[in-house]
């Protein structure tokens, strides 16, 4: 290319008046370096520098994999944590419920009051069930008498 | 994660459900226990291995009887009683009041000027064929008497007992 032309444009480019197709001029020269004489070689990284730019790619296959595992690890501290407070939570529930009853079933020994003759025993069973049915029986009948009077 | 959460979640409420149904009490345990220590109270308890022991025994009854005692006796889990002989009117109202009537329902109620007041309260389980327990109150003018059978007890037994223990024909009708 005319160097006396690049040298034209080049005093415009730095004066700030050229266009963008003389600049478009411009980086289509400089982007061959095997062309750029050796007295516009300094200026050449300025017109070089969108192409190098792109050239750069980010190197993926020496990703460390340092990042992924962390996060792993995070979510099991994550899991962890629900899990341990739910258990609290559970606990702490339960033991709020059940608290009065465990406590008041926990002051009786009924061992103490146990009868350990089996005599004895089916006497006093046979003793209470009679006594549940007469006052069964009471009752019942004494309704029925009444329902008696009132249909008489 | 999913399925660990689920898999806490499961272990937590099974855990739950287990606490639940370990901390069962028959009503006397519950509301009366003061009474149980108190020396002015007769107090029988009958335990469930003793109660399986009487499918072996001479109950020294008649055959119908002892026939309702034993079908009763079997599903029976526990037999508790307390016995006053002064303030039994008070007793009888104290424990009205105590007895928490969401958990217990009532069966029957007799009130009698000059005989005893009497009443019968259930505890329903889930089948509702059966109860879990039994209660028989009653405050008379020289006694008072609690009686809890805890087990998984079929009131129809409960009446065929009722029936085979009465024995005063000229009542009827």
């Amino acid at each position: 290319m005319d160097t006396t032309k690049i040298q034209d444009l080049l005093d415009k480019y730095f004066a700030g008046t050229s266009s963008l197709e003389e600049e478009a001029i411009l980086k289509a020269y400089f982007s061959d370096p095997a062309q750029v004489e050796a007295r516009f070689k300094q200026y050449a990284p300025l017109f070089q520098y969108f192409s190098i730019a792109k050239s750069v790619t980010y190197p993926r296959a020496t990703l460390p994999s340092l990042p992924k595992k962390r996060y792993l690890k995070q979510r099991y501290y994550l899991v962890a944590a629900i899990a341990a407070s739910l258990a609290i939570l559970f606990v702490v529930s339960s033991l709020w419920q059940n608290k009065d009853k465990q406590i008041e079933t926990a002051q009786i020994d009924w061992s103490k009051y146990e009868i350990t003759d089996e005599e004895e025993a089916a006497q006093q069973t046979v003793a209470a069930l009679r006594l549940l049915a007469t006052k069964l029986n009471g009752s019942t009948k004494k309704v029925a008498k009444e329902i008696d009077k009132v249909t008489k | 994660m999913n399925r660990l959460v689920l898999f806490i979640l499961t272990i937590s409420i099974l855990f739950c459900f287990q606490l639940n149904v370990f901390a069962q009490a028959d009503a006397i345990s519950k509301y009366f226990n003061k009474y149980v220590e108190d020396d002015r109270f007769t107090v029988v308890y009958i335990s469930p291995k003793m109660i399986s022991m009487f499918k072996n025994m001479d109950l020294h009854l008649e055959d119908k009887e002892a026939q309702a005692v034993m079908n009763i006796t079997k599903d029976m889990k526990g037999l508790r009683i307390l016995i006053a002989e002064e303030n039994t009117m008070d007793l009888y109202e104290e424990a009205l009041k105590t007895i928490n009537t969401k958990e217990y329902e009532v069966l029957m109620t007799i009130r009698d000027k000059k005989e005893d007041n009497v009443q019968f309260l259930v505890k329903t389980s889930t089948d509702e064929n059966f109860v879990e327990e039994l209660l028989l109150l009653v405050g008379g003018t020289d006694s008072f008497v609690l009686m809890s059978i805890v087990g998984k007890i079929d009131l129809k037994k409960v009446s065929q007992l009722s029936e085979a223990f009465d024995d005063d024909d000229d009542d009827k009708n």
